[in-house]
């Protein structure tokens, strides 16, 4: 059985790196396949189909991709009925559109390949974890990465993939605090806004900043910092807020936490809307032209990241201390643990990933005004944590994926009047949608409530041998 | 002096006049948290539905039918909205039925949405209340006048029913202690009803008050005038009514003032500000009362 | 002031008030080294407050309280308090320690409860675990980034020794308040033991029990007082359990200390029978 495993792994990275290394000699050679595709050599009896295959080659030369395949599918939906596409030539074809698709399964089953042998290897035991979760990440990039090159970057798919990630990354980190921590703070958005104002101001390209600020002669900072590093600082930012508000609000309790950490969302936004403070924040007006994001796998590989050190801080024994606070704070500062100094903790480090939340909602969005991050915004992202399931992670993820793509897309249906034979469908009209969601949402707080995780984490072992699990789950 | 007072006074009638409009929007607030401990963040919603069934009702309808109309639902809704999201939760975690309050708040916010179209909606104008009345160099609305005088009216009979009936005598038991009241045989769902039917009474009673100075009635206008009434119970020391209404005016009167200043940016950051000082400096806010955790 | 060196805890002048309800009056006490020491009286006497003065949960309204001839909590009248004390303490006591229970923990004084207060939606493994914290030296980067993986090994492995030595290391993986009453009670011995204390408190660990679990639980407490080298100080109702194991009692009522002595000597004291079973009225 073991043999076997090894073998099927070494078997994979075989196949991995025939496919990666096809792929990449097939990308050289178009201009010999594209010779090969017109056996007959008709373009040279007729001008138009020659111009078309040279349009291709010229592409081609120029390096530009984009161009190059659409030229190419023009050529081949115009005369594809004369060449040749069949056998080798249409696989090579196939190759070099999907290129990038390829390379991306190519390196996914190489890793694949590489985590099971690890995993079967007794030297290597204390990496066999590690290796199946990079296993499954490896899966998933690749998977969004070729779906994203098949239907497009701005597909509906690909809109509810960027904001559910980022939904995601901030639902988890709300959960952190409010799911295990068991703090109950409604400041999320206060800090996405902090987030968000920290990466736009400090990546505005500066020759843009005479436009953007035109109110404040061009603002005070002259500068601008490179992506990765500007969406830290604004973690960072945020981070810094929350420490200074949890010295007063983390010694209350929990619904005068709640309502205090709202107040300071308030003013935080009051603070950032201030017309003096107009040369940093632009005052009540938009900021934009900032770098921003193009593919799906940047908000991806961000929130992933972010969520992946969540889950391990969740796992640490900070973590465990944090969901002892939870359940028992007075029997957990008898097991020595420093309640103020866990709580802030959690505070600062669920305000650090909101504001990295933020500062990718600013790229998503591409513009940023303060005055959009309202109480309504927190109490969003308060509903999908509840949905999800307050302390699970998988929950929080699953729930954001669910909450923007049925708002966003699946039931975008709602809004829109209809007329079934000759008869309007009566209710059908802008802003149906958010009533539906709502009751929904509703519905799953009241009967639900534990919401679709409850407190469990999705388990793949789990999920493919189900069987009932030993224990009483009585937990209400 | 007479300049100073012409310049401050409408800032000064207009503070106290929001105050008492907060002060009724804050008793909802402080009576069903003295009762259930639930910050009921639909409150705020439930005034703003009070606004818009005056909008569509006063189209159709005379004053002397719409108001009490208006009123009447409005209570009804209040009643309902317990009845349907917070009583099933009453065994649940406090923090369970917190959010089942900011469910009902995101859904009638999304319902009042899906009704209007999204736009603002005209309030009506009502007869005398909504005329310009001057005092000394001030000019001003009747309404300005009537507000704080109303208020008091109301808060004083309110606090005879909770001092000398039974019904009064109920409620302070159960917000003295939910269980042993519950094991006396009051009938702790009855309670928490009229509870919900005063403060909604009494939210749709601010509501035409306060749609009568600011006239534009949008889905989310009460959100900010609810959580500054929020603030406002809590200054005054949540779960007292006098502390209430004193916090109300207070909060009304100062950010009228900060207004003046010319700092209206911040005059909501104000009130929060205001919050996080009494929750500090005196977390039982000015009438509250302490309570011990047993360990 | 002096104190004896062999004093493991040592109580001065407690008092705890609440509003005009005093609950603990001006209690003294002491625990020597590697004693079993019981605390007892009616309901309602104040043993669990006095529990709740030394631990850092309530701050004493007055008194001081010494752990290994360190002065650890002290306290004295404020406000209102200054004036019913004036009298007899006025310059008595200027420093005001007030740690706060985590800080005693970490001196090396373990409690139980007496609701038992379990972390309820984690096993029992887990709720060992976390008591394991205390010591830990990886901060919340390495612990993050599992740097401190032989750290956290050695807590799971001294998680598991302290069920082992509970008796509970089968039902590891059980959530704690699906276990069985007196089980739930070990646990939170376990859970006591992983912070590694010098001084176990323990409040009511047989309520609940049945003689045969009492019984056991006797010579469990005796067991791992020699085991650790603890020193032991125990609030108990089963008098059977506190006569078999006590070194010394201290008997309270209306939280004065009421009588003090060897179990024999205590047992016949007739103001500790007038305590338990009432003054005759004629």
């Amino acid at each position: 059985m073991k043999t076997a495993k090894i073998v099927l792994s070494l078997l994979l990275i075989i196949i991995a790196i025939a496919l990666v290394g096809y792929t990449l000699s097939s990308q050289g050679d178009l201009r010999d396949l594209v010779m090969r595709l017109d056996p007959q050599n008709l373009s040279s009896a007729d001008s138009r189909m020659l111009k078309a295959r040279d349009r291709v080659l010229d592409g081609l030369a120029e390096g530009d991709r984009v161009r190059d395949l659409r030229n190419l599918d023009r050529y081949l939906e115009d005369y594809g009925p004369q060449l040749a596409l069949d056998g080798e030539n249409g696989l090579e074809l196939f190759v070099y559109r999907n290129g990038p698709s390829l390379l991306a399964a190519g390196i996914a089953l190489a890793v694949i390949g590489a985590a099971l042998l690890v995993s079967q290897l007794d030297k290597l035991a204390k990496l066999r974890r590690p290796a199946i979760y990079l296993a499954l990440a490896a899966v998933l990039y690749a998977g969004v990465y070729i779906v994203e090159n098949i239907a497009g970057s701005s597909s509906m798919l690909m809109t509810v993939l960027k904001k559910g990630a980022i939904y995601a990354l901030i639902a988890v980190s709300m959960n952190l605090l409010n799911g295990f921590t068991g703090l109950f703070s409604l400041g999320q958005a206060g800090f996405m806004l902090v987030g968000a104002y920290t990466y736009a101001i400090f990546t505005i390209a500066t020759d843009s900043r005479a436009q953007v600020y035109q109110y404040y002669d061009g603002g005070l900072v002259q500068f601008a910092l490179p992506t990765l590093v500007a969406i830290v600082l604004a973690g960072l930012v945020a981070a810094f807020f929350a420490f200074l508000i949890g010295l007063p609000v983390l010694r209350l309790k929990s619904d005068y936490l709640a309502i205090a950490t709202l107040g300071f969302a308030e003013i935080i936004r009051a603070i950032f809307q201030y017309d003096g403070l107009g040369p940093i924040t632009n005052g009540s007006n938009l900021l934009r032209k900032f770098t921003t994001f193009d593919t799906v796998l940047f908000p991806f590989a961000v929130a992933g990241v972010c969520i992946a050190l969540i889950v391990m801080l969740i796992h640490s024994t900070y973590g465990r201390s944090f969901k002892a606070i939870r359940d028992d704070e007075v029997a957990a500062e008898a097991m020595g643990i420093n309640l103020f100094r866990h709580k802030q903790m959690s505070f600062v480090i669920s305000s650090f990933f909101a504001g990295v939340g933020g500062a990718l909602l600013a790229m998503y969005q591409t513009t940023v005004q303060a005055s959009a991050f309202k109480a309504s915004m927190t109490y969003e992202i308060l509903l999908i944590v509840v949905i999800g399931g307050m302390g699970s992670i998988t929950g929080s993820v699953l729930a954001s994926f669910l909450f923007v793509a049925s708002s966003e897309w699946w039931l975008r249906f709602l809004d829109n009047e209809l007329v079934i034979g000759g008869v309007q469908v009566p209710l059908l009209r802008s802003g149906f949608r958010m009533v539906v969601f709502s009751v929904v949402i509703m519905l799953m707080v009241l009967f639900y409530r534990r919401g679709i995780m409850g407190d469990k984490e999705f388990n793949l072992k789990r999920f493919l041998q189900p069987r009932v699990r030993k224990g009483g789950d009585v937990r209400g | 002096m007479t300049d100073f007072i012409g310049a401050n006074l409408p800032y000064l009638l207009g503070g106290i006049s929001v105050g008492g409009q907060y002060a009724l929007i804050a008793i909802g607030y402080t009576m069903v948290y003295g009762i259930l401990r639930l910050i009921n963040f639909a409150h705020g919603d439930i005034f703003t539905v009070a606004g818009f069934l005056m909008v569509y009702m006063s189209a159709t309808m005379p004053l002397a039918v719409s108001l009490p109309l208006t009123i009447a639902l409005t209570v009804l809704l209040g009643f309902l909205v317990e009845r349907a999201a917070y009583k099933p939760l009453r065994e649940a975690p406090r923090m369970s039925i917190m959010i089942s309050a900011i469910g009902v708040s995101y859904l009638l916010q999304n319902l009042m949405w899906y009704i209007t179209g999204g736009l603002a909606k005209q309030y009506p104008r009502l007869p005398w209340v909504s005329d310009s009345v001057t005092i000394f160099t001030a000019t001003t609305k009747v309404v300005t006048l009537v507000t704080p005088v109303l208020t008091l009216a109301l808060v004083i009979a309110l606090v005879q029913l909770i001092n000398h009936s039974r019904i009064g005598m109920a409620m302070r038991a159960v917000s003295k202690d939910f269980e042993t009241a519950k094991l006396m045989g009051i009938k702790i769902d009855r309670v928490i009803s009229i509870t919900f039917i005063i403060g909604s009474f009494l939210a749709a009673v601010g509501s035409a008050l306060y749609f009568t100075n600011y006239t534009a009635v949008t889905p989310t206008v009460g959100a900010m005038p609810g959580l500054k009434a929020f603030v406002a119970a809590v200054f005054g020391g949540i779960g007292s009514i006098p502390g209430a209404v004193i916090g109300a005016f207070i909060i009304g009167v100062s950010e009228n003032i900060i207004k003046a200043l010319g700092l209206t940016t911040f005059s909501d950051a104000f009130t929060f500000a205001l919050l996080i000082l009494i929750l500090i400096f005196k977390p039982t806010g000015l009438f509250g009362e302490a309570a011990t955790d047993k360990v | 002031m002096t104190s004896v060196a062999d004093h493991t805890l040592e109580l001065r002048n407690i008092t705890m008030q609440f509003g005009g309800v005093v609950a603990v009056d001006s209690l003294s006490l002491h625990v020597n080294q590697s004693e079993i020491v019981a605390l007892i009286g009616p309901n309602g006497a104040g043993k669990t407050t006095a529990f709740n003065c030394i631990t850092g949960v309530y701050k004493p309204t007055n008194g001081q309280v010494y752990y290994q001839d360190q002065l650890i909590i002290s306290n004295h009248p404020q406000g209102k308090m200054k004036a019913l004390y004036a009298g007899q303490h006025k310059d008595a006591y200027k420093e005001v320690l007030e740690p706060t229970p985590d800080r005693i923990t970490k001196l090396g004084l373990a409690r139980t409860f007496q609701n038992i207060r379990l972390f309820k939606t984690q096993t029992a493994f887990e709720n060992v675990l976390i008591a394991t914290h205390l010591h830990r030296t990886s901060n919340l980067l390495t612990a993050t980034l599992r740097l401190n993986y032989a750290e956290e090994k050695r807590m799971c492995q001294h998680a598991l020794d302290m069920l082992e030595v509970v008796g509970l290391a089968d039902l590891r993986d059980e959530l704690a308040t699906s276990l069985p009453y007196g089980m739930q009670r070990r646990l939170e011995i376990a859970r006591a033991l992983a912070t590694k204390p010098r001084l176990l408190l323990l409040d009511e660990p047989a309520a609940g029990m049945n003689p045969q679990e009492t019984d056991d639980l006797g010579r469990f407490i005796v067991d791992i007082k020699q085991r650790f080298d603890l020193t032991v100080f125990l609030i108990e109702h089963h008098m059977d359990l506190v006569m078999d194991i006590s070194d010394r009692i201290y008997v309270i009522d209306f939280g004065r200390l009421i009588a003090t002595g060897r179990p024999d000597e205590v047992q016949d004291n007739p103001d500790v029978i007038t305590a338990y079973l009432g003054v005759d009225e004629e």
